[in-house]
């Protein structure tokens, strides 16, 4: 049941929340939040169950931290993950970069993004195409 | 002639399906195997669990690519310590349509070795694998890469490595008429690769093979005490829900041709695993793999070139390669220091980057196993030893960057700074030295996979004879590295295909 629930959730918007923190603003949110429900689709059970997972850690942390993920601005978002960044731990510090793993095929292989940084275009990237 | 499982599921499902012999999967073995067999005579049908790449899926951008043809979506990974991604290709012609085309013999030293403990010498001589090499040469247009289509990543490694005085050298690929778009690795835009969709299969079709695509199989059976089929299951291509159940028998031979990982969980789930079985998923080996970023003041432009055209074997003796990989941005930015607008800033001067990596002859041997929930378990960690030698190579890699003219490294180790001016080098190879040699430290991936199904004349030690036949079940083969008792220290298309073409040869009695 837990796997049926991952497999047709929608991506978490904590998740959408931190690609859009980690990229560059240039980068712009929409590409990253079609970027994400295309992920979505296309990734293992237990990588979404992963992912999901990373979301409470980032929601405990930014709690922990004195204000709730969600009301945190996209400068405090990065911080937090930026937080588990600088973890002594070398499974939290994996967590930044699975993030930006993910969120830079969004944000850099969508012709604005690309564009943005003077970068090679794709006409038609699928996951954003309409 | 490639037909897709939902298409036959229905016909097959009434009258079952028959052939002399069966493949299961189409990657650099099995499209080798495949070939010669048909061109024997033989009636083959390839299984294979991927998709065929059709012209929409051959599209510039990495998550499409890597979606529709990288395993998991390139989101497989190992265990150990930390997780390490797994690269495998899971579409018509295997890891070949995604590989940098790197194409590299044998080495003497392993094949001495293989020979001396392993009983390869019976049908793996070293005249009758030169031989096959030569052929595979010429099929699939093998050359070292052009000066033309070098692109700047790869000049600049070469000046590098002479500048230490490491010997390098451009590196023979199987590519023709490269456009040097830079894009090996989400499969060839421009089908220049001569990969096995454009080379041994189609060769092989035109000697009467055909192939099923969306075709996992699920188990091996037996009838009177050998291999006489398998049971697959279609999926609906655009789904990939699963279809209905075949039943597809043999009257030769079923040959496994998966993978080092699918493999061995293949002869599991048929009950092949321990005992007289040998040691199944076991002995499992790679060659893990870091990089190093460096910025240099002249564009360097990663996106033009090859992906993977220049590389050194000067420290192949201490089991280090070193290899030039272009990435795309959509990869690049993972190592790119920073976060928000600072990331922005370093990926304004992507444009300057060069990459180049370390691959390791790694001693650890893990295990491939089926999960306790289903699905399937990697277990692999380096050792210690491994992970030196890791650090040795990053070593060389920033002093080859800075030798070429870099002005600042990205070590991408933890313990070192994330940016490094060159003029801190010598402080940074200093501390490299005394690092505790966790692997954790390094962005490592784990490509190249062998030994799942070791060929051996022991049962129980060995899974599969030096004729690639099962000890515990006659007629079922293995011809994919699996079966290979050590890793390479190379890249192993060639030898994997060179090795399933002389078995398939030795199958049919030539």
């Amino acid at each position: 049941m837990v796997g049926r629930m991952a497999r047709n959730a929608l991506p978490p918007k904590t998740l959408i929340d931190g690609f859009v923190a980690i990229m560059p603003p240039e980068c712009g949110a929409v590409p990253l939040d079609a970027f994400a429900r295309a992920l979505w689709r296309v990734a293992p059970g237990r990588v979404r169950l992963g992912l999901y997972g990373i979301c409470l850690l980032l929601r405990l942390r930014a709690f922990l931290g004195g204000a709730s993920w969600g009301r945190r601005t996209p400068d405090e978002r990065r911080a937090v993950i930026a937080a588990f960044g600088a973890s002594r731990s070398p499974l939290l510090r994996e967590i930044p970069v699975m993030l930006k793993a993910l969120a830079a095929q969004g944000a850099f292989g969508h012709p604005a993004g690309q564009a943005a940084f003077g970068l090679p275009v794709d006409a038609t990237p699928p996951f954003w195409a309409p | 002639m490639i037909h897709r499982g939902a298409q036959i599921a229905d016909e097959w499902a009434r009258g079952g399906a028959i052939a002399d012999v069966l493949i299961v999967g189409s990657g650099a073995a099995g499209a080798a195997a495949a070939c010669v067999l048909a061109e024997a005579g033989l009636e083959v049908l390839v299984l294979e669990e991927g998709a065929p790449l059709r012209p929409e899926d051959r599209r510039r951008d990495v998550f499409s690519g890597f979606a529709a043809r990288w395993r998991d979506a390139g989101m497989q990974v190992a265990r150990g310590r930390g997780f390490t991604p797994v690269l495998q290709g899971v579409c018509v012609g295997g890891t070949t349509v995604v590989n940098g085309a790197i194409m590299h013999r044998l080495p003497g030293p392993i094949h001495d070795l293989w020979v001396r403990e392993n009983g390869a010498g019976r049908c793996f001589d070293a005249a009758a694998l030169d031989r096959v090499f030569a052929i595979l040469d010429a099929a699939l247009d093998v050359a070292p890469t052009p000066p033309a289509v070098a692109g700047e990543n790869n000049r600049l490694m070469a000046a590098g490595f002479s500048a230490l005085g490491l010997s390098s050298a451009p590196i023979a690929r199987n590519v023709s008429d490269c456009e040097a778009s830079a894009r090996c690795l989400q499969g060839c835009p421009t089908r220049r690769k001569r990969s096995m969709d454009e080379t041994l299969l189609p060769r092989a079709f035109a000697a009467g093979a055909r192939l099923v695509a969306d075709c996992p199989v699920e188990r091996v059976f037996a009838r009177g005490g050998r291999a006489a089929g398998v049971i697959a299951r279609t999926k609906c291509p655009d789904s990939g829900l699963p279809g209905p159940r075949l039943t597809i028998s043999a009257r030769r031979a079923v040959i496994l041709a998966a993978s080092a990982i699918e493999s061995p969980l293949l002869l599991a789930r048929s009950g092949l695993r321990g005992g007289a079985a040998g040691p199944v998923g076991r002995r499992f080996q790679g060659h893990p793999g870091t990089a190093v970023l460096a910025a240099f003041d002249a564009p360097v432009r990663m996106w033009q070139g090859a992906t993977q055209g220049h590389e050194s074997l000067a420290l192949w003796d201490e089991r280090l390669k070193f290899e030039a990989l272009a990435l795309p941005p959509e990869l690049g930015a993972v190592r790119m220091p920073g976060l928000g607008n600072a990331l922005g800033a370093r990926m304004r001067e992507y444009g300057h980057i060069a990459q180049w990596a370390v691959q390791l002859r790694a001693e650890a041997q893990g295990r491939v196993h089926a999960g306790l929930f289903g699905g399937k378990h990697i277990a692999y960690d380096p050792t210690d030893a491994d992970v030196a030698r890791l650090a040795r190579g990053v070593g060389v890699l920033m002093r080859a960057a800075a030798a070429a003219g870099a002005h600042t490294l990205f070590p991408g180790v933890y313990g070192l700074p994330e940016v490094l001016p060159v003029a801190e080098l010598p402080a940074a190879l200093r501390t490299l030295e005394t690092l505790s040699p966790d692997p954790r430290r390094y962005h490592c991936i784990l490509a190249h996979l062998f030994g799942t199904a070791v060929m051996g004349e022991q049962p129980g030690q060995s899974v599969v004879s030096p004729r690639l036949e099962c000890h515990a079940l006659p007629g079922l083969f293995v011809f994919d590295s699996s079966v290979f008792p050590t890793n390479l220290g190379v890249n192993p298309q060639h030898t994997i295909s060179a090795v399933a073409w002389r078995a398939a040869e030795v199958l049919v009695g030539a």
